[in-house]
């Protein structure tokens, strides 16, 4: 899917501050281990521990890929990925999905997200998707 | 002997029926009789009186033994059914013993007839009891089928539920694992700092130590179901305990930080170490993953001969209406979509508190936090275990 335009788009918006994925997960340790993982690898990083901070951090951040988790307090990833999807400014975010759920690929599905990552992630393929969808991020 | 009969007569002559309770009278019957002669006043009969015999004629014009015995079979009632005929040969009496008569007697020869009324009344009565015990049996095991269906349900959910939980520390650990990996990789020449292992060696035992809570509280579930609840007990000071678990769990990476506020006095008794960490370790990190952020009080008093300990949190709140259930094994006041866990936490606490002849009780407002007060008697006896 094409969301060049879209990612322009939050480039140029002066009042958003640009960074390459915000991670939403509610687990502190998965939070910062991704930040970790993905700063070394040169991408900046912003996180949210839930759903409704995620929306709060995407008032002042326009990343170009988020990863969001599914089970969270007080609002989960599927209510996040509605919100997000009824937004016209925040809809066009690709948006992948990593949980640890049984079956995540059945409960991300009708979220039409970009990919479904099972707990315990692979680092190489989700730095492989980073690099896809931050192309330039990287230093 | 005067035995209480209630017997159908199938007759369509009054004055056989009347003799037929004569003969009933004679045998010794205070029996309770009544001559139907057609099929509608016998399905009638049948609606109305639980009868203990029906007596029969087989030979009659329009109706007689063989459709009775027809109507009786439709209804699937077992009542002893006896011909009583004037006109009977061989073949016929065969015919209607095959069709599931139970004895038959000719009019003029009815010497054995209250005999074999008491015998066939008895019989009946024998097959109502085993009937009815196979019926007990039967819904016996439909209740254990039912029981074990849950329990399997339980299970299967439970088995998700720990393998999401599971995965979760599993997932910081691997991907720190990987990165050190690639770390290395890249850096052949061995001139990575020692602080950059050092941070993810440190970030992976935190991870191998939640790990090792998680399986803990596995063991813990499984030990207690076995019923194996025997204390270890030694002289404690839980004050210093109660101190103990809240830096460790303030420590642990695992929730947001909280402010705690102990307000203890020293109280000293016998319990089981182990186990009173784990009640005051579950309360407390229970109270700071549902107490919103907000500060925590947690209060240690002696009351009598019991040590009371007050773990108060200013979150979410639990509704009244699962109140009740929060103890029970899997059992969660919340979504398990929106907070993970095991839905253990609450459950072992209460075993263990039960174990140690405590009590433990919940007060909460939803949207303005939990007390929960457990009662551990001090038991400073020299008789504990």
């Amino acid at each position: 899917m094409n969301t060049a335009s879209h990612e322009r788009e939050a480039f140029s918006n002066p009042t958003a501050h640009s960074v390459a994925v915000l991670v939403v997960d509610d687990d502190k340790d998965i939070r910062e281990t991704i930040r970790e993982v993905l700063e070394a690898e040169g991408y900046s990083v912003a996180t949210a521990e839930n759903g409704a901070a995620a929306l709060k951090q995407l008032r002042h951040v326009h990343p170009q890929l988020i990863l969001l988790d599914l089970t969270m307090p007080v609002m989960d990833g599927i209510s996040f990925r509605e919100e997000q999807m009824n937004d016209d400014s925040l809809a066009a975010i690709p948006t992948i999905v990593m949980s640890a759920r049984t079956d995540p690929g059945k409960d991300a599905g009708p979220l039409l997200v970009r990919a479904c990552l099972a707990k315990p992630l692979d680092l190489d393929e989700l730095l492989s998707l980073v690099g896809h969808y931050c192309r330039g991020a990287a230093a | 002997m005067s035995q209480d009969l209630r017997a159908l007569l199938v007759e369509d002559s009054v004055e056989d029926a009347e003799l037929l309770r004569r003969e009933l009278a004679r045998a010794g019957f205070a029996a309770e009789t009544e001559r139907v002669a057609s099929a509608a006043q016998f399905g009638e009969a049948l609606d109305r009186v639980k009868w203990d015999v029906i007596l029969a004629d087989f030979s009659m014009p329009g109706f007689g033994g063989a459709a009775a015995l027809e109507i009786l079979k439709s209804r699937a009632l077992d009542i002893p059914f006896i011909i009583v005929s004037g006109t009977m040969g061989e073949d016929v009496a065969v015919e209607a013993m095959k069709a599931g008569a139970h004895d038959y007697f000719a009019k003029h020869n009815t010497t054995r007839l209250a005999s074999a009324i008491e015998r066939e009344v008895r019989e009946a009565e024998r097959r109502r009891e085993r009937l009815a015990e196979q019926r007990r049996l039967e819904a016996e095991k439909e209740r254990l089928l039912e029981e074990l269906r849950a329990a399997v349900k339980m299970r299967d959910e439970f088995l998700s539920i720990a393998s999401h939980e599971l995965k979760t520390p599993l997932t910081g650990l691997k991907l720190q694992v990987q990165s050190l990996a690639r770390l290395v990789s890249r850096d052949p020449g061995g001139s990575v700092p020692t602080a950059a292992f050092d941070a993810k060696v440190q970030t992976m035992s935190q991870q191998l130590a939640r790990l090792t809570r998680l399986i803990q509280s596995l063991l813990d579930v499984t030990r207690i179901t076995a019923g194996d609840t025997a204390l270890a007990r030694e002289t404690l000071a839980l004050h210093e305990l109660v101190a103990d678990v809240v830096d460790a769990t303030k420590e642990s990476q695992e929730w947001p930080r909280a402010e705690v506020t102990i307000d203890a006095e020293p109280v000293v008794g016998r319990w089981d170490r182990l186990r009173v960490e784990t009640i005051v370790g579950n309360l407390v990190s229970n109270a700071i993953k549902f107490g919103n952020g907000r500060p925590l009080q947690i209060r240690l008093r002696k009351v009598g001969a019991e040590a009371q300990l007050a773990v108060c949190d200013h979150g979410i709140g639990i509704a009244s209406e699962v109140l009740e259930r929060i103890f029970e094994k899997f059992e969660r006041a919340v979504p398990r979509e929106h907070y993970g866990g095991f839905g253990l936490g609450l459950w072992i606490v209460r075993q263990l508190v039960v174990a140690h002849g405590g009590t433990i009780r919940v007060e909460s407002v939803v949207g303005d936090g939990s007390t929960f007060t457990v009662e551990l008697p001090v038991d400073t006896g020299g008789g504990a275990r």
